[in-house]
């Protein structure tokens, strides 16, 4: 028989068990991330109040698309010397889902170490979003958007937005394809969701651009699953036999379209126009596969994200002037980090069919765009 | 012991409701700890805000899922039920108002009906688990796979038909009705009532008794003169309208219905909360005070590794809580001093997953540390080196140990 | 002197709160029958499964042939040549009877195959030598409780095991198959097999073994020499006091008559037969036990289950309850009607695992403890309490779990539960299946005293001394037909039997 204190010894060993498992995977757990916020500075073991401070860039969902960006922030944490200073800056990715955004929104909102938060709304116009950038931006934490802006009602609860002029993007495209296909053609656009802003003014800006002549069949979505990506484009070719024109809007959509295009040895029947220029992308369109890329510069989204951010923490007024020299005025807090359009050797478009979108879009073909990729040591766009 | 049964004291000591609670404290006391930015202390009001918000949006249908599991059965479509419910609710004040809602001010009536008969529809679907479970015969897995996958499905039909302009998500524009909706103190009251009112069915009446006993065993249930069809038909009842109470809150909460993603995955979230409290998926174990205390402390668990990981804490979550699960429903069915000596090692099968939970190990030291700072990178990969190869000495050792013959044993 | 072939030292087993042995020690010789006798609860199932390696962590140790022994799993058990039993079966009741036989060691074709064809002629072969004519691909779960321990003998006989133990292996067999187990285990000792056999029917102990241990209580008491002892001694042995013979009292007087059946029939879909009840008529009446007699399948089962709304298909014919027709399709609507029923397979239909022996017993009385619409706890534990003193059910409170008790406290458990409902009939399958001589007795006394409170009852059984004992009137059924009815005065075995084994031609 089992005296209640062998007993209770016995318990308190199972007990001492758990207490030790979960130390140790916590211990774990906190000294990784000192390693990822403090670097080489901080010490792990006497965290205080003037600890570093964080600026963080969150995404919509992950993609390769934002490698560029990544790089881009580091390079602005070099350059700036950020670390020196006692800030961090680094890319939190999200699932996908808005309830995903207003989870981490409101982690924010518990952490003390925040200085600026700089998001791409998966949706432009959902009110809870808002709700969360209003009471961060009311606890002094600047607040901003990249590569996809909110809804014009709720812009007031960010001070600058840091991307591409979508509506813009739009139309280049637009642009490209029509001169590609002089005649117009039926074509389908591709894309993750219908929510974000950068979505639907690049869908709008393509439609408006293309004029009557093209016909639009359909819009697929894919929730920025691959997979289904490459079904919708299976599904479009299959259910629309005069299809002739292929538009890609999100990173992904440009591999996924090829992927299918190849498998029905179809090359010859359809125009590939896409956005961006995922590593895939860059290779497909050497091979010959992609007419024509608008690629954007996610590299400047996330250099120019940091740099305001820092500069505003620490009231660099002249940097910021800088920046937005017509900040209070409409549309002054927008930062343009323009776009490239990029075409493959012995391609019929020529710079002057772009000139009319002035110094923010550049012409590019692939021999000058991959040397400007190494040259910031990308691998995408 | 008889001193297991007998004394009160005893009992309370090893029941999973007590082991949770001390667990519980624990893991907040060690957040309290590590977390290099002392959230908790600095900002006790908010942290404890959004655990006790995440608790309550999650409890509420857990407590549902948990009724079903106690009661024999299984509920896998807990998720698209809240996705529809959300879906239901948009549409249904669309409807009623259309002008009051596009223009953000929905009419209280609309509110009231649109409300209820979503709860109807919860019930409606109830109704369909039940009949599809006892007159058609399907397994409770398979009936409610149907619905966890048909569900959504139909509410991606309905969006469309409902918003302006064929969107595939309702957004909610009524900002005053979202605050009333989704404040924290509004859902915590009707969790607490909700909790009531089921944790008084299920203890302090015949009806929650005869649950039990169907859960535990249906056959002599029905021998014994209950009526189980008509129980399953409560139960499955109550399942789906708490999952529609949540479906309604979090329409306000996320400002938007999107059938097809949102609340992906969440009736897992609620089976292993109920089995964290410990319900066990035969039947006829659990009670709701303990499923309760399982939301609380997954959600804790959550938020912890969110506080002390930091940025990127989400792609260790589903770790953690795999490993949580396993580690608090062992300790929850078996309990205390008999886990100890449990064999775990003796045999081929445990042999040969030593080297997999050493490779575990120390994969995931590599990760935590290796990643971002390239200069303690080849540091870093030989300490994982080493961590993985000292899970693997440690547990061969605790192996070879167990396969000892034991000369004096006890239960 | 012979070395014992087993040897059992100080061996003693705790289960939570109740002991089960405590220091047992004896002997057994080679080549013996060797009876093991005691109540239910003195620990001869414990001591079985620690000899064949179910149960595996115990104190004290086991000798196998001078060797000591300490077995990890059945398997060990097996290759020292152990083979039992079970009182409850252990079969798969999805496989048919061959897979059953063969279970963990199916028969290959050379390669990796199994051997179907090889498995069911063996096993017919098996069956055949215990005179059982049931196919091998028959599917286990098909077949009633008596030929599944059948199965179960002759999954241990091919093991060809050198020792076997027997856990009360006549429980649920019919009087001839009892005779065929007896030569089989005739044949058995001719081949050298020693036998371990737990019974507490006395007649076949002292039929059939050469010694016998008897325990109390997890407590060895004696080991003696069958020839130098007698029923009286063991008996006293094992319960620790003289046990009057079996004397009920004066029959009560017969009342009015509370149960009247017409012409059921149960329709049996896909069977050759068609049917299985055919026009079954039968009265009860108050104060009365009428037992019901048959061999398995002959639809004693079926009936019981008719009479309680728990049939599958709805039944043909009239049930009146006090002159009141009721149509039962729900066990519910029986229990409204003033039926109860004690089911056959306690362990597959009447108890809740989960629960503890309290709510086990108060289950079905809840709404006679509720206030409003909340139970009342203390009127809860009253009611099963009440019940754990008028059966004398040997349990350490109400809160340990159902499973602490021994298989025929358990049946006690689901009979106070039904007593508790106050029934106007109560209908008892095959009450006393491993249950004790002592609990025996007390349910035979239980069951008269309530006859003279009023109620009318039903008992099935498979052991006619048993019907003879209890009843005074006596029905018998075979393959679905009434064959006979007996007052208790002009009943005997020989015509009980021979209604039973009455066969009839399909019209």
């Amino acid at each position: 028989m089992t005296s209640p204190f062998e007993l209770f010894s016995s318990r308190l060993q199972s007990r001492s068990l758990a207490i030790l498992a979960s130390v140790a995977m916590l211990l774990a757990g906190c000294t990784g991330s000192d390693n990822k916020n403090a670097g080489a500075g901080a010490s792990a073991s006497s965290p205080t109040k003037a600890g570093a401070k964080r600026i963080i860039l969150l995404n919509n969902t992950d993609s390769p698309f934002w490698d560029a960006a990544r790089a881009g922030i580091k390079k602005a944490q070099e350059d700036l010397k950020l670390t020196d200073a006692g800030f961090t800056a680094s890319m939190d990715s999200n699932d996908g889902t808005e309830t995903g955004q207003i989870e981490k929104l409101r982690q924010y909102g518990t952490q003390s170490d925040i200085a600026a938060v700089i998001i791409s709304p998966i949706s432009s116009t959902n009110p809870a979003i808002a709700d969360e950038l209003k009471k961060l931006k009311a606890k002094g934490i600047t607040i901003g958007c990249f590569d996809s802006d909110l809804d014009k009602k709720f812009q007031e609860h960010r001070e600058f937005y840091v991307g591409t002029n979508n509506i813009a993007g739009g139309k280049v495209l637009g642009t490209a394809a029509k001169m590609l296909k002089p005649n117009g053609a039926p074509y389908v656009q591709f894309v993750g969701v219908d929510s974000q802003q950068n979505a639907i003014e690049r869908m709008e800006g393509f439609t408006s651009a293309v004029g009557d002549t093209f016909a639009q069949k359909d819009r697929k979505l894919d929730d920025a699953d691959r997979n289904r990506a490459r079904d919708n484009v299976r599904d479009v070719i299959a259910k629309y036999p005069d299809l002739s024109l292929l538009v890609g809007i999100w990173s992904y959509n440009a591999p996924a379209i090829v992927d299918v295009v190849k498998e029905k040895k179809a090359r010859d029947k359809f125009t590939i126009v896409t956005f961006d220029a995922e590593a895939i992308a860059i290779q497909q369109m050497a091979e010959g596969m992609i007419d024509a890329m608008v690629v954007q510069n996610p590299f400047a989204m996330g250099y120019e994200s940091v740099r305001y951010a820092y500069a505003k923490s620490k009231g660099d007024q002249e940097t910021l002037k800088g920046m937005f020299p017509n900040i209070g005025q409409p549309g002054g807090d927008i930062l343009d980090t323009g776009l490239k359009v990029v075409v493959p050797p012995g391609s019929p478009l020529k710079p002057e069919m772009f000139e009319s979108f002035g110094k923010s879009v550049e012409f590019l073909d692939m021999p000058a765009f991959q040397d400007w990729l190494k040259k910031y040591d990308l691998t995408s766009s | 012991m008889s001193s297991d049964y007998a004394s009160p004291l005893g009992r309370l000591w090893s029941s999973v409701e007590f082991k949770l609670i001390l667990s519980w404290l624990l893991v907040v006391l060690a957040t309290m700890a590590l977390d290099t930015n002392h959230t908790y202390w600095n900002a006790s009001a908010d942290s404890a805000q959004l655990i006790l918000r995440q608790t309550v949006l999650l409890g509420i249908f857990a407590l549902g899922a948990a009724v079903i599991i106690i009661s024999g059965g299984i509920d896998l479509s807990s998720g698209s039920v809240i996705a529809m419910s959300a879906t239901v609710f948009g549409s249904l004040m669309i409807v009623l108002d259309p002008e009051g809602f596009k223009a953000g001010h929905v009419s209280t009536m609309a509110v009231i009906l649109s409300i209820t008969g979503t709860l109807l529809v919860g019930a409606m679907v109830g109704t369909l688990h039940a009949w599809l479970i006892t007159s058609v015969g399907l397994p409770p897995f398979v009936a409610t796979l149907a619905t966890l996958v048909g569900l959504r499905s139909f509410s991606r039909g309905l969006t469309p038909a409902v918003t302006i302009g064929g969107k595939s998500q309702i957004d909610f524009p009524d900002a005053g009705l979202r605050d009333a909706l989704k404040d924290v103190t509004s859902i915590s009251i009707v969790f607490l009532f909700f909790a009531l009112l089921l944790w008084f069915l299920m203890s302090r009446t015949v009806t929650g008794r005869h649950l039990q006993a169907m859960g535990g065993n249906e056959q002599a249930a029905k021998l014994s003169g209950i009526r189980t069809d008509r129980l399953k038909w409560l139960a499955y009842v109550i399942g789906a309208v708490s999952a529609s109470i949540v479906g309604i809150i979090s329409f306000a909460d996320n400002g938007s219905a999107k059938p097809d993603i949102m609340a992906r995955g969440y009736e897992l979230n609620a089976i292993a909360a109920s089995v964290i409290g410990g319900c066990s998926l035969q039947g006829g174990v659990g009670t709701i005070p303990g499923t309760i205390l399982g939301c609380l402390f997954l959600r804790t668990i959550i938020d912890a590794v969110q506080k002390i990981v930091g940025a990127g804490a989400d792609v260790y979550e589903g770790m953690i809580v795999g490993i949580v699960v396993v580690v608090a429903v062992t300790f929850s069915q078996r309990g205390g001093s008999k886990l100890v000596g449990k064999k775990y090692f003796s045999n081929e099968i445990g042999w040969s997953v030593i080297p997999t939970l050493g490779i575990l190990s120390g994969l995931s030291y590599l990760l935590f540390f290796g990643s971002g700072n390239s200069k303690r990178e080849w540091y870093a990969n030989y300490q994982a080196f080493l961590i993985g190869a000292a899970v693997v000495i440690a547990l061969s050792i605790r192996a070879f140990l167990e396969s000892r013959p034991r000369v004096n044993g006890q239960s | 002197m012979t070395q014992p072939i087993i040897s059992i030292q100080n061996v003693s087993k705790h289960f939570g709160g109740t002991r089960a042995l405590h220091d047992v020690s004896f002997d057994v010789m080679p080549g013996e029958l060797h009876a093991i006798c005691g109540e239910n609860g003195a620990g001869k199932s414990t001591l079985m499964k620690i000899l064949s390696g179910v149960i595996t962590s115990y104190d004290g140790q086991l000798a196998v042939d001078g060797q000591v022994v300490r077995f990890q799993g059945t398997r060990d058990g097996e290759s020292e040549g152990i083979s039992i039993i079970h009182q409850e079966l252990n079969l798969v009741e999805q496989l048919s009877v061959a897979a059953n036989i063969f279970l963990g060691r199916e028969l290959r074709t050379g390669l990796l195959l199994r051997d179907d064809r090889a498995m069911e002629s063996q096993a017919a072969h098996l069956l055949q030598s215990l005179d059982c004519d049931i196919p091998p691909n028959r599917l286990a779960g098909s077949l009633r409780v008596g030929d599944q321990q059948l199965i179960e003998i002759a999954k241990a006989l091919s093991i060809n095991s050198r020792i076997l133990v027997m856990d009360e292996p006549t429980s649920a067999l019919t009087e001839a198959e009892v005779a065929r187990l007896y030569r089989v285990i005739a044949k058995l000792r001719s081949d050298g097999t020693t036998i371990l056999y737990i019974s507490h029917k006395m007649d076949e102990v002292f039929h059939l073994s050469d010694r016998i241990t008897v325990l109390r209580d997890g407590q060895f008491i004696a080991t003696l020499n069958t020839q130098e002892t007698s029923p009286a001694e063991i008996t006293k042995l094992m319960v620790g006091r003289d046990i009057e013979s079996l004397d009920l009292g004066a029959r009560p007087q017969r009342g009015d008559l509370v149960l009247e059946v017409r012409n059921l029939s149960l329709e049996w879909p896909g069977h050759a037969r068609g049917y299985r009840l055919k026009d079954i008529s039968l009265e009860l009446y108050r104060g009365e036990v009428l037992g019901i007699a048959g061999l398995m399948g002959a639809g004693r089962t079926e009936l019981l289950e008719c009479l309680f709304g728990a049939s599958a298909l709805e039944p043909t014919g009239e049930i009146l309850i006090d002159g009141e027709l009721i149509k039962p399709r729900h066990p519910a609507e029986a229990l409204k009607a003033g039926l109860a029923l004690v089911t056959e397979d306690r362990k597959r239909l009447g108890i809740f695992n989960t629960m503890d022996v309290g709510r086990n017993i108060s289950i079905v009385a809840l709404r006679d403890a509720v206030v409003g619409p909340m139970l009342n706890q203390g009127q809860e534990q009253d009611l099963s309490v009440s019940m754990v003193e008028k059966l004398r059910i040997k349990t350490a409170g109400l809160t340990p779990p159902i499973g602490a008790l021994s298989g025929g406290n358990q049946q006690k458990c689901i009979v106070g539960r039904w007593l508790l409902t106050g029934p106007k009939v109560l209908l008892l399958d095959d009450p006393t299946r491993g249950v004790d001589v002592g609990a025996k007795a007390e349910l035979y006394r239980v069951i008269r005293g309530l006859c003279s409170e009023g109620l009318g009852v039903i008992v099935t059984s498979s052991e006619l001394p048993e019907l003879l004992t209890l009843s005074d009137r006596i029905m018998v059924l075979s393959e679905g037909r009434k064959t006979a009815e007996f007052s208790i005065a002009e009943a005997t075995q020989e015509k009980i039997l021979e209604a039973a084994t009455k066969s009839w031609q399909f019209q």
